[in-house]
């Protein structure tokens, strides 16, 4: 079972309530859902479509072929015409749920007077929403009293009773029942995105300071930090602009408070500098980049996997640092807790690469067990450290016992200077040498903590893929279990090669899957290995990447 | 040139070590013990200073860049004394923008510019503060910029403390740096210093016959006459605390740090805490 249904109008619409009282209704019946919602970067007007694919089973990527599709004003349609490969797609079985006053005259249109029989019963034309999510509710064979529970949880409680004879007469619509979705069992899962996942995690890992600036996708994780900030007494800081975010967030993690900074690609530029301190401070530091395609502002609203060669070369100087790159909203609670492990056990900065398509995309996950979680904040205990307390002492492992101001008697002395075991800034060339081998060596065992490559698949050809495109490679692996393998990369600095290398061997050919023009992991390999992956399927349109989409590409290069 | 067993980076004569026997003399003579203090710096000569303090934790951090990381720290751990100190370049130049924000935040630190309108640490270009004219080996030409008013800028925001000291005033300096400590919110002092290799202009003799003691009588309270304070520049510069006043610091305000422990000693391991963050999803 395999049903996409599109909602798409204009922003301002409602487009996102009416979504979210069908995404709620499906999640609560026991669904699998992945709602993506794709949105041009204006307040009103332009275009705001929220695809929800309803499955019995759990995926983790959109198909773009609309079962139903509800636009709620004429303008959108253009964008969902078959073949146009950006939006969710209208074909030929596709049933159109529309208010009789929007008027679209697609074929195979069910016209409903919502706006008129909202006006009348609440006096706000608004609720032609909640008319129409009846009607769907009616067309998927769902009852009405699981809608209406949606809706009180979904609904402003100041709407809730006005609106629900709207929901009643949209539901009581002759509307043909063209599915029915009985209830199923769905429990020990939940419905996040990585901005919620990414959120959690930090607050479960200690988060108490945030520190950002808005840009977009970025904010999600500000704006699910700040409404939890009372509840888990975090200090939620929109800082006057990102250098201060990231120099702010050295200064917290300095004293001794775990910190977040989240933003995009354009913002993260203005962190660098603090990077770098971070890097010659050892200072533990957590920041995500949710990436947006760029260059400079480029597209806001959209999504792309381009940021990765920055974020690797970002700062500097030479220094450690931790890249992951979440595959799944689930996958992004498990790399922040261990984000913020490692940055802490190596005294590094650790960079989480999400970007909107995983941002803002709610997925069905399994609910993570808190039970399995550990936290640890590597600070030094007493008898860890010699006498007088030195900040950056020398040892085997590069990793200097870290103290925090006022957690012994010892003061503790950082500097972005070049500086001995002390903290204090040398000019000595020996002791520069001496740091320099020091800061670079706990590398080797952060690549100890590391986990391998998922692997998937029995093909003899070879696909390639690193992040938020897991969900459409899976699915296209599934798929053609006996012609595709799958080698995918959550962790991708440092870069832990002996597997990918094992089955780059035994391949007929390789081809690298990304979401980016210039095939940026594949760079990163043959930088790493020596070996080039001479084949390469790219998105950059701003879209996320599909099993539709890589398998046109695959078909055109003859591989399946 | 060595100075208590160290190798300090500033030129004999600099206004620096006034500064610095001053900041030593404060910290000796405070009920907080030295691990509790916390110095932070940007990058310049003036930055080195923590450098060359003893027993007291030090944060040196980016050119322009000392105030959120000091204003952060602070957050995260109430029971420090936090102070910065950096130069005129470092805070009203590259970090401007960070200047109006903290006099905005009004979170408990104390900044203590090194002003002696002029780069030191990059060799003479011109500081914000440099005179209209002056010729450098960059602004060959002369500056054409008008000179930041740093005094005037704070009173504008209603900086809860704006105070204007001289290093060749010993006494007034460790007494006017002492008060921005014990201020309670934001503190700026501005402290007036010669620099003996890159300002032939401003010279230590230039500030000592034009830097006059606000009169006894002067009330820091009123925010008018503070303002007319600040614009005095010239023949006679006012020092002293121009402008303060009571507000409620940004922990205050923030019921996130209404109470003990300070925020760094929060650490949860109980994990049953985070169950309602879990819950909300499902």
């Amino acid at each position: 079972m395999d049903i996409t249904l599109t909602i798409s109008g204009e922003a301002g619409q409602g487009v996102k309530t009416l979504g979210s009282l069908a995404a709620r209704t499906l999640f609560d019946r026991g669904y699998f859902i992945v709602q993506d919602e794709s949105y041009h970067s204006r307040i009103r007007g332009g275009l705001d479509a929220i695809t929800i694919r309803v499955s019995d089973r759990e995926r983790h990527a959109m198909r773009p072929q609309m079962d139903v599709f509800i636009p709620l004003a004429s303008s959108v349609l253009p964008y969902h015409v078959a073949g146009n490969g950006h939006e969710a797609e209208l074909g030929p079985g596709t049933r159109v749920l529309c208010d009789s006053a929007a008027g679209n005259d697609l074929p195979g249109e069910v016209s409903l007077p919502a706006s008129e029989r909202a006006t009348a019963l609440t006096g706000d034309a608004r609720a032609a929403n909640v008319f129409l999510f009846g009607a769907l509710c009616r067309m998927l064979g769902i009852p009405l009293d699981q809608a209406t529970a949606a809706a009180r949880k979904v609904l402003p409680q100041r709407l809730e009773e006005a609106n629900l004879p709207v929901l009643k007469e949209g539901y009581a619509q002759p509307v043909m029942e063209a599915w029915s979705l009985p209830e199923r069992r769905l429990s020990g899962y939940v419905l996040a995105n990585a901005s919620q996942a990414i959120g959690a995690a930090a607050i479960v890992a200690g988060v108490r300071f945030y520190s950002g600036y808005p840009m977009t996708p970025g904010s999600g994780i500000m704006n699910y930090l700040a409404a939890h900030a009372e509840q888990y007494g975090i200090v939620v800081e929109q800082a006057e602009d990102e250098i201060a975010a990231a120099n702010m967030a050295v200064g917290a993690s300095y004293a001794g408070v775990r910190q977040m900074v989240s933003t995009s690609g354009g913002g993260f530029a203005l962190m660098v500098e603090a990077l770098s301190l971070a890097g010659m401070t050892e200072t533990p530091i957590v920041i995500v980049d949710a990436q947006r395609p760029a260059p400079a502002t480029g597209l806001p609203t959209r999504t792309e996997q381009a940021d990765l060669w920055y974020v690797l070369q970002a700062g500097h100087g030479e220094f450690v640092r931790m890249v992951s790159a979440p595959r799944t909203p689930e996958d992004a609670f498990d790399l922040t807790l261990k984000a913020y492990d490692l940055s802490s056990k190596y005294q590094i900065p650790a960079i989480i690469l999400s970007d909107q398509q995983l941002a803002d995309t709610l997925v069905t996950v399994p609910r993570w067990d808190l039970g399995d979680v550990h936290l640890d904040r590597h600070l030094a205990e007493p008898g860890m450290y010699q006498e007088p307390y030195q900040r950056y002492a020398l040892t085997p492992s590069g990793v200097s016992p870290r103290l925090v101001p006022m957690q012994t008697e010892w003061p503790v002395v950082a500097d972005s200077d070049e500086h001995d075991e002390s903290g204090h800034l040398s000019e000595d060339l020996d002791n520069r040498e001496r740091m320099v081998e020091k800061r670079l060596r706990r590398q080797r065992d952060l690549l100890m903590d590391l986990d391998d490559p998922l692997v998937l698949g029995g093909g003899p050809t070879l696909l390639v893929g690193w992040g938020s495109s897991f969900g459409a490679l899976e699915e296209l692996v599934q798929e053609h279990p006996a012609d595709l393998r799958l080698v995918h990369f959550n962790e991708v600095w440092p870069l832990k090669t002996d597997r990918l290398l094992a089955e780059m061997s035994r391949a007929r050919m390789v081809i690298a899957v990304e979401g980016n023009a210039t095939a940026q992991f594949a760079g990163l390999i043959a930088r790493e290995t020596g070996q080039r992956i001479e084949h390469t399927v790219g998105r950059w349109d701003g879209r996320p990447l599909t099993a539709a989409f890589i398998e046109r590409r695959l078909r055109d290069m003859e591989v399946i | 040139m060595w100075k208590n067993g160290m190798d300090i980076a500033w030129c004999p004569g600099c206004g620096n070590f006034a500064l610095l026997d001053a900041v030593n003399r404060i910290i000796e003579s405070s009920d907080v013990p030295r691990s509790h203090f916390l110095y932070v710096s940007g990058i310049g000569q003036a930055a080195k200073l923590p450098l060359y303090l003893k027993g007291v934790n030090v944060l040196d951090g980016l050119h322009g860049r000392a105030l959120p990381a000091a204003q952060a720290a602070k957050i995260a751990n109430r029971e420090l004394t936090v102070v910065v100190h950096s130069g005129d370049g470092c805070n009203y130049g590259e970090g401007g923008n960070h200047l109006l924000a903290a006099i905005r935040r009004n979170v408990d630190i104390t900044l203590i510019v090194h002003d002696n309108q002029v780069y030191g640490l990059t060799k003479g270009q011109a500081s914000p503060t440099t005179a209209l004219g002056t010729t450098t080996v960059a602004q060959t030409l002369g500056v054409m910029l008008e000179p930041f008013n740093p005094m005037a800028t704070a009173v504008a925001l209603d900086c809860s403390f704006v105070a204007r000291t001289f290093v060749g005033d010993q006494e007034h300096l460790v007494s006017t740096m002492r008060a921005a400590i014990h201020h309670h919110g934001f503190s700026l002092v501005d402290v007036l210093q010669q620099c003996v290799t890159f300002n032939k202009v401003n010279t230590f003799g230039w500030y000592k016959e034009r830097v006059q003691r606000l009169p006894e009588d002067y009330d820091p309270t009123d925010r008018e006459t503070a303002f007319k304070t600040a614009l005095a520049w010239g023949d006679h510069i006012p020092i002293g605390i121009l402008y303060t006043h009571e507000r409620p610091s940004y922990e205050d305000l923030h019921p996130v740090l209404d109470d003990q422990p300070p925020l760094w000693q929060r650490w949860n391991t109980d994990m049953a805490a985070y169950t309602p963050l879990l819950d909300e999803l499902a």
